[in-house]
């Protein structure tokens, strides 16, 4: 029963998915906001799952448990780079946001685009380029993954668990847009804080209690293994390096497009604070439970040919199949919810930036905008999907290698245009080209052994200060109404309303606001899913 | 307690704590700013009403 009860419900899982996906697609048909920001009407929770799912990936269950399999405690610094996350939260959500709404941005091209004023469409050919090539290659890992866990759990062979998997995912994003994928994303990231809480609590119980696991790894790898330097049990110079490579790949959070376009569709500014308390919670859960998965893993399953085979092979031993259906859905989740963000992401910049800014001088209609980001999706999911029947790399450094050349395209330009108004238009398509370039020459020939996403995002960021200290600062009547106008602040130093933090703020009013306690007048705010309706609306 | 060292027992511990309560404390922070907004709003609303 376990092989064929298993593999029912991971059928069942993609069945759902599928029809969610139809369900969402009379939503997203209804425009290109709708299709690429899902009308900016999806809640906190929603939002927020969605973007830790996205983020996520085989790294999660794939790579992570595997690392920490292989290296020990030293996995954990993976968890203390989330707070690259909260950087996200506490002083970028919120200006995207603003920024986006006033310059009627949905995707992260037109973002950057807008806000350089940039005729030329170098920013869009820049951001093409970039996107197709590491989203690919991202993608591509996250189908690997995909393989794995088929061959492992299932029995499957791997290139069958690439090309069913990849399918589906394609499917889903196609029909429903950004909707369909937030809606999949949110049951999929529940699915994975499930299982990360879940998995290391019975291996560990299996184990006869967390200081029985200790002694165990302890007499096995040494106690250097549990101690977080990297085989050693002080802190060496090379562990030093180490622990910052790691820490690096949190700069990912800071300038992946498919995270920071969460942000642009968000109701409005405050649902940040909602969005960012269920984050790094769920990100808590993930990264430690991911971690003493592996560690336990090795306590219980010592001879694994492969570390990247431990999360799949401790679901099918430990859990009945019923259980370890969910699990492998939840791990299935973790890939196909980056895959198709990843997807979404890619398509919507060929369609929205290529086809309809550059070559149709924005007269494309929106039904031929969406018909094209579909086509798009289709034909990148399907490169991804023949290249990950070869894979280059484990799971772990793929995924990151692409994760860092994404970030330091689109990190470092998006977060200094927040904050200086100086930026120049050369300035940032500078940075945007030397943060990849930089991310591939230190991939291939390191010249330290130093994690690549690190030393690409500080040279873009040099390279945008310096170059925009040299050029000519933007200029002109409307650049100055759109920097005054997004940077300006009310009695009590904050930024003032939106046209979207106004409808919120009037609900209130209109449902007699002075006679609320504190916490009525916060919670109906919080909770006002649906009346909040935002004034953004494309052209 | 032995069974781990003190190193490792500190990265499970110290950083979800501290994430976690840094999060927390900006809620509240941003709950509270958020109620004198709306003050502020009701204000500006009313005025505009006034007039």
């Amino acid at each position: 029963m376990g092989g064929i009860g298993i593999l029912s419900i991971v059928i069942l899982y993609m069945i759902l998915l599928l029809v969610l996906g139809i369900w969402s697609a009379r939503i997203s048909t209804q425009g290109s906001s709708e299709y690429f920001l899902g009308g900016r009407k999806l809640g906190p929770w929603v939002l927020s799952m969605s973007e830790k799912a996205s983020e996520s990936s085989g790294f999660m269950t794939v790579g992570l448990p595997g690392e920490a399999y292989s290296s020990g405690m030293s996995a954990a610094w993976n968890a203390v780079s989330s707070v690259f996350s909260i950087f996200n939260w506490l002083f970028f959500a919120k200006r995207i946001r603003r920024l986006s709404e006033i310059q009627n941005s949905i995707t992260v091209p037109d973002f950057l685009s807008a806000r350089f004023k940039d005729d030329t469409h170098i920013m869009r050919w820049v951001s093409i380029v970039v996107m197709t090539i590491f989203m690919t290659v991202y993608v591509c890992a996250q189908f690997v993954a995909f393989g794995v866990l088929f061959e492992v759990v299932l029995g499957v062979n791997f290139a069958t668990g690439v090309i069913v998997g990849g399918i589906v995912t394609i499917i889903y994003t196609i029909l429903g847009g950004f909707f369909a994928v937030s809606l999949t994303d949110f049951i999929q990231g529940l699915l994975m804080a499930f299982a990360f809480l879940v998995l290391p609590i019975l291996a560990i119980t299996e184990i006869g209690g967390f200081n029985e696991m200790g002694y165990q790894l302890t007499d096995m790898m040494g106690q250097e293994f549990l101690a977080p330097f990297f085989g050693n049990s002080a802190l060496t110079l090379a562990g030093l390096i180490a622990i910052i490579s790691y820490l690096f790949i949190g700069i990912g959070f800071n300038g992946s497009p498919h995270v920071l376009v969460r942000y642009m569709a968000l109701r409005h500014t405050r649902d940040v604070k909602r969005i960012a308390l269920i984050g790094i919670i769920w990100m808590m859960v993930a990264y430690y439970g991911a971690v003493l998965i592996g560690l336990s893993g090795l306590a219980l399953f010592p001879d694994l040919a492969d570390p990247e085979h431990i999360f799949p092979t401790m679901t099918v031993e430990l859990f009945p199949w019923w259980i370890a259906g969910i699990i492998v859905a939840a791990a299935l989740s973790a890939m196909m919810s980056s895959i198709d963000s990843m997807l979404l992401i890619a398509s919507s910049t060929i369609a929205e930036d290529l086809w309809n800014k550059i070559l149709k001088k924005g007269e494309l209609r929106e039904d031929k905008t969406i018909l094209i980001s579909r086509i798009a999706t289709a034909l990148l999911g399907l490169i991804a999907i023949i290249i990950a029947l070869n894979p280059l790399d484990t799971v772990f450094w793929l995924a990151v290698f692409a994760w860092a050349g994404l970030a330091t395209c689109f990190g470092p330009p998006i977060i200094l245009s927040l904050f200086w108004k100086g930026v120049t238009k050369t300035g940032a398509i500078a940075g945007m080209i030397v943060g990849p370039l930089v991310t591939v020459i230190w991939y291939f020939w390191p010249p330290v052994d130093i994690y690549e996403g690190g030393p690409a995002f500080i040279a873009a960021m040099l390279t945008i200060v310096l170059v925009s200290l040299f050029t000519k600062p933007p200029e002109g009547d409307d650049f100055e109404r759109l920097w005054d106008t997004y940077s300006e602040k009310n009695e009590l130093g904050r930024f003032s309303f939106l046209p979207s933090d106004e409808a919120v703020i009037r609900n209130l009013k209109a449902s007699n606001l002075g006679d609320r306690t504190e916490k009525e007048i916060i919670m109906e705010l919080l909770d006002s899913e649906h009346k909040s309706a935002s004034a953004f609306r494309t052209n | 307690m032995d069974a781990f060292p003190i190193a490792g027992w500190l990265i499970l511990i110290v950083p979800p704590i501290l994430m976690i309560g840094s999060v927390a404390i900006w809620y509240a922070r941003e709950v509270k700013m958020e109620k004198l907004e709306n003050e502020l709003f009701r204000k500006k609303y009313d005025d505009r009403e006034m007039e």
